[in-house]
């Protein structure tokens, strides 16, 4: 058969990661990445996009560690690398504090981060509030920069990208020979999956360079996350709102949340407010399946339902997703793949 | 009572701030006035990336590691305050790295955080076997220095544009106190054979995707002749030239070829960082520091001199404890003119 065609709808982190896996797995197939956004205007583009694991009650540790300790390494070698700038990834180092000490004091993750341990006493005078802490250092993928590098890196092998908003996966199976649905938030209409909800996030992208460290509150709801020119400040986590407006109430709390973490911030400028909806689920949604309408089979590999996980788990599952996609080739009629796998 | 200080680097105005603070309600006839050549932005401090971080060794001088501390533990009180911003003081990270094993430095335990680096973060300095992580500060003097101005200026201390040639020249004029922080020309004034330059270039840049110091250490070359990198608040020093003897202020070629490539090979991703300027200047380097009191005759006059100077490349680094016991001095300067009561216990 002549070059298997595929179709990436998404152009997320994890439709370009995905995207990306697959033309290094099948380096003969036509990859096309389809997507009624793309970046600065994904979800993705909200988060900070730092490699700090979202746990998954559905997915055995194991797979979530692999899948982070992929990603991980992935993007280590590119922050070490003349292209980091340019790819927006940059180490970043700091502190997880708690409250209460929590259940569990080790995280499945300490031994993937760099140098994590709990903080020691002078360190957790920086935070009167708080009785416990951890302090790591990991990695950060600030985008859009780190959207349009993955991007820039498709085109280079050939991947064409176009802007398209696709109602139903059906509608592309005359085109391609298989389909991946990177859709996001977007499956929940997409392929009506009604465990799929959004967990909405507002965000503050301030200008403060001085702060060079992260600062994350346990509970997950407040957090500091310096980037490259903006430092990202939390959050929200609003489970089953919709609503993509700014709310200027919640602007206020999280900017008060944060500096009560980190008074320095008192002096942060040109503060700009987003949104942007975790399209989470128990699990990541990896798995194939096979569309039939009249006698017609078009398969199908999801890789979605990340929700504030995504960047963390970005290759691991993008890789999954990619070796799903040759399962799917190598069952196609007329595929000469059959044989090598 | 008349008090001058000579030099208006981060020595000069720390001590003027710090004796200010301190004395100027017990001695309500107090006038002081600064006198030096240069101001910010053209001071020593000024070249100075401003990471807080003494020496290796204190070479036992375990004076200069409590100031260093006191330094370090006012600063840190400082760091939640409205002012940190506008004193340019903010928290960072990041990494000292050796190519073999090395004792730990006297202060492991002022910073936050002090520990070993792991096996995997060492992957990311190919040629470093060994090395620390810790969470210092950074006092940035493009900052601190105006700040220090407008403390002063607030409390009426006066600022003259002039170089002083001589002791006698301030005390000749009715000046009762000279506080000395000429920093590396201080022999001019009186003449310090173990006072040498330190010469050093730095490179500014443009990478505001570094958000960790590294200092590389090469025991062989010694201090700071081995590359570093320290963000600041917006640009990224690069450095690594520790030149004793050299009094050269002027930007050497080679020396940019040096500092430039050692670093891009420390970090990759400073290949394609923006060159925002290229500075030199002279570290006033001294066995230890002179800190001490000397009364300076001229003819039927006598002056009271405070020597301050010779903080090498740790000045801002141990700036605020030299700043107290030079105003302890002063303290001890009033009591023998009985101009004050014994100094109250304080820190």
């Amino acid at each position: 058969m002549a070059a298997p065609k595929v179709a990436v709808v998404g152009a997320g982190v994890i439709g370009l990661s995905t995207a990306l896996c697959i033309t290094e797995t099948c380096p003969s197939c036509s990859v096309t990445v389809l997507s009624d956004q793309f970046s600065p205007n994904t979800t993705s583009d909200v988060a900070a996009g730092m490699l700090i694991p979202h746990t998954y009650p559905g997915t055995p540790i194991h797979v979530q560690k692999q899948w982070f300790k992929e990603t991980f390494t992935f993007l280590f070698a590119i922050s070490n690398s003349p292209e980091a700038s340019e790819a927006g990834i940059h180490l970043v180092s700091g502190w997880q504090v708690f409250k209460n000490t929590p259940k569990e004091e080790l995280p499945f993750w300490s031994d993937v981060v760099l140098g994590f341990r709990p903080m020691s006493e002078a360190e957790l005078q920086k935070f009167p509030e708080h009785r416990f802490g951890q302090t790591f250092t990991t990695l950060k993928c600030d985008c859009p920069p780190y959207l349009l590098w993955l991007e820039k890196r498709l085109k280079a092998t050939g991947v064409q990208m176009h802007t398209r908003k696709v109602a139903d996966l059906w509608d592309l199976h005359s085109e391609y020979n298989v389909v991946v649905n990177c859709a996001g938030i977007g499956a929940h209409q997409l392929v009506g999956d009604e465990k799929l909800f959004p967990v909405r996030g507002q965000v503050l992208k301030v200008h403060a360079p001085w702060v060079k460290n992260f600062i994350r509150d346990g509970d997950g709801l407040t957090y500091i996350y310096p980037g490259i020119h903006r430092v990202t400040l939390g959050g929200t986590r609003e489970k089953g709102s919709w609503s993509l407006s700014p709310d200027p109430g919640t602007t206020k709390d999280i900017f008060d949340r944060c500096c009560s973490l980190e008074p320095a911030l008192r002096g942060a400028r040109d503060i700009e407010v987003k949104v942007g909806l975790r399209p989470s689920r128990r699990c990541v949604r990896l798995q194939r399946e096979v569309l039939s309408r009249g006698g017609v089979k078009f398969p199908v590999v999801h890789n979605y339902g990340h929700g504030a996980g995504g960047f963390s788990v970005q290759r691991g599952t993008a890789k999954e997703a990619a070796r799903l996609v040759g399962e799917c080739i190598a069952t196609l009629p007329g595929s000469s793949l059959r044989a090598k796998l | 009572m008349r008090v001058a200080i000579i030099g208006a680097g981060v020595i000069g105005l720390s001590t003027a701030l710090c004796i200010h603070e301190q004395y100027h309600s017990l001695v309500p006839s107090l006038e002081m006035e600064v006198y030096a050549d240069r101001y910010t932005p053209h001071t020593t401090s000024d070249g100075a990336a401003g990471l807080w971080q003494p020496y290796l060794s204190d070479h036992s001088n375990l004076q200069e590691t409590l100031w260093n501390k006191e330094t370090f533990d006012y600063l840190l009180g400082h760091l939640g305050s409205l002012a940190a911003k506008e004193m340019g003081l903010f928290l960072i990270s990041g990494y000292n790295l050796f190519t073999q094993p090395v004792p730990d430095p006297s202060w492991k335990n002022i910073v936050l955080g002090f520990r070993n680096l792991t096996p995997k973060e060492l992957e990311l300095f190919p040629g470093y076997s060994y090395g620390w992580f810790n969470t210092a500060l950074m006092l940035e003097c493009r900052n601190y220095l105006p700040w220090l101005s407008n403390r002063l200026t607030q409390r009426g201390v006066k600022f003259f544009h002039k170089k002083v040639e001589s002791f006698q020249e301030v005390s000749g004029d009715g000046v009762d106190v000279v506080i000395n922080c000429s920093g590396v020309r201080a022999g001019e004034l009186q003449p310090d054979p173990e006072l040498q330059p330190g010469r050093g270039q730095i490179i500014k840049v443009l990478a505001p995707w570094v958000k960790h110091f590294i200092i590389t250490h090469d025991i062989e070359s010694g201090i700071y002749n081995s590359p570093y990198v320290i963000p600041g608040s917006e640009f990224t020093v690069l450095g690594g030239i520790y030149q004793h003897g050299n009094w050269n202020e002027e930007n050497s070629a080679q020396d940019h070829k040096t500092i430039w490539e050692n670093c891009c090979r420390l970090l990759p991703a400073l290949q394609k960082a923006k060159i925002v300027e290229e500075w030199s200047g002279l570290r006033p380097a001294r066995p230890c520091v002179r800190l001490e009191r000397e009364t300076v005759h001229h003819g039927h006059f006598q002056a009271e001199v405070i020597h301050n100077y010779g903080h090498g490349g740790f000045g801002i680094t141990i700036h605020w404890g030299c700043a107290m016991a030079a105003a302890r001095l002063f303290g001890s300067i009033l009591q023998e003119k009985q101009l004050a009561s014994p100094p109250q216990p304080r820190l």
